[in-house]
């Protein structure tokens, strides 16, 4: 168990370090800088990725927007509301506001990120585009449905034996099994990581991409569901779980610090056999005769 | 796997199964009602051709999610394997080079060819799809992977049985002294 908690910290805190070993700067995550050379000019160019829709007939373009950042929050998605108050036809996702939804993922400067958690970089010019590799249906907003059909499909609750009733008592669940989750359940389905992944793009109809694959290793290794064996028996075909090949663009672009390309290695080795799932630690049917 | 899928026709190829896609993805159709509109379909196809919005996101074939459920092959025990192959390759490498023999030769000419063969289906797969080439080109891509990797093997064997073998081949490089004519 001692091993699982390191592995955990290790995944949610290792964003940085991967891109060191990958040698590529993430520039969407750029530090502070300590030493500046001089105070980076307010005013930027925001080149922003313009479509009116396949219904319209006209060409995509790029729009160039002046603004003054010191007149807005830090974040992108500040910058973005302060642009759609200029323009008001810009048209994009957003809810939150702090990185929970996942409704505001955009390509900024060539990574994937979701805009109210990514600061304006230091760069005179700012290229936002939509998220790659989908069919957008205006701006930046873009046509999820096949994203979260391939979600739905896998099933992403808990599957018990006997379907008792619902809602009786708790599943009762050790503290270490529910450590298992850490670094899985905190996925927000913003679908960064899938479509920064080359597989992804080749293959989005029938590959099920990084994000899907995470939730699927949520449900299998959760310690309450019992469905393990069909679960792991519908991945395993040559393209749901195995198109992946370790890429790991995803762990790059993972706004939320998860590390899917590593939950997927797992999640292969558990289809493979070579893994098991391992039985609860303690009796999930614990409180069924107490009620609580 | 790629044997079948250039055998294999796709499963949801006709026109009646794209508009039971094409509704299947819009919001507005409840699960539940899917088995019912397969039979109004023909009734609706021209409605589907004048509603803007049905037509402003341009509809594709989610085929294996849905339908190939039960159809789709088990290719786990083939990972482990393609795994096995190259770590086994990491060893043979060096250990065939320095103590050239048959068998040692054999063996790497076997385990390479496999490995660059499940290298070059994978590209052939990821790359050469049917949306972009059309139905044909894909089976005729991976026909020539089975072709180039059946050829190698053909060759190698021919230079481990006919010639000096593979690691002999490959230390002939460094038997060319300086200043020496070809």
């Amino acid at each position: 168990m001692q091993r699982s908690f390191r592995l955990f910290s290790f995944i949610n805190s290792n964003r940085d370090k991967v891109c060191e070993i990958l040698n590529k700067p993430y520039s969407g995550h750029k530090a502070a800088p300590t030493v500046s050379k001089k105070p980076v000019d307010p005013r930027r160019i925001f080149k922003v990725y313009r479509f009116g829709g396949i219904a319209s007939k006209e060409k995509p373009q790029v729009m160039n927007y002046d603004l003054d950042i010191s007149t807005c929050g830090r974040m992108v998605l500040d910058a973005l509301i302060k642009l759609k108050d200029m323009d008001p036809t810009l048209v994009f996702r957003r809810s939150c506001r702090e990185g929970i939804c996942g409704s505001c993922a955009i390509n900024l400067q060539g990574s994937n990120c979701l805009a109210c958690i990514t600061a304006i970089p230091p760069d005179k010019t700012i290229n936002i585009y939509p998220i790659p590799h989908m069919y957008v249906i205006r701006d930046l907003v873009v046509d999820m449905t096949h994203f979260f059909e391939v979600y739905n499909n896998l099933r992403p609750y808990l599957v018990r034996r006997d379907a008792g009733p619902l809602g009786k008592f708790q599943y009762a669940q050790s503290i270490q099994d529910n450590a298992k989750l850490v670094g899985l359940y905190e996925c927000v389905l913003c679908a960064c990581c899938s479509t920064a992944c080359p597989s992804y793009w080749w293959n989005g109809r029938r590959f099920y991409g990084p994000a899907s694959l995470l939730h699927a290793y949520r449900w299998i290794v959760d310690s309450r569901d019992e469905d393990t064996e069909q679960r792991l028996f519908e991945l395993r075909d040559d393209f749901r779980a195995f198109r992946c090949h370790t890429i790991l663009n995803c762990t790059l672009a993972c706004p939320k610090g998860l590390h899917p390309g590593f939950v997927i290695a797992k999640l292969k080795r558990l289809i493979a056999g070579l893994d098991k799932k391992p039985p609860p630690e303690i009796d999930t049917m614990k409180f069924s005769s107490s009620g609580s | 796997m790629a044997f079948s899928m250039m055998l294999r026709r796709p499963v949801c190829s006709g026109p009646i199964m794209q508009q039971v896609m094409r509704l299947a993805t819009q919001p507005a159709v409840k699960p539940n009602l899917t088995q019912n509109t397969i039979q109004s379909l023909k009734s609706t196809l021209l409605k589907t051709e004048t509603t803007p919005i049905m037509n402003s996101v341009r509809s594709f074939r989610t085929s294996a999610v849905r339908f190939a459920e039960g159809k789709s092959g088990d290719h786990s025990k083939l990972w482990v394997v393609e795994r096995v192959a190259s770590a086994a390759l990491l060893p043979l490498i060096p250990l065939a080079l320095i103590a050239p023999s048959k068998i040692l030769d054999s063996a790497l000419a076997i385990i390479m060819v496999a490995h660059s063969f499940w290298g070059l289906e994978a590209i052939a797969v990821d790359y050469v799809r049917a949306s972009i080439f059309g139905p044909v080109i894909p089976k005729i891509a991976i026909g020539l992977v089975y072709l180039v990797s059946i050829a190698t093997l053909g060759g190698l064997f021919y230079i481990i049985t006919h010639d000096v073998g593979l690691a002999n081949s490959i230390r002939q490089f460094w038997s060319i002294k300086a200043g020496q004519k070809a």
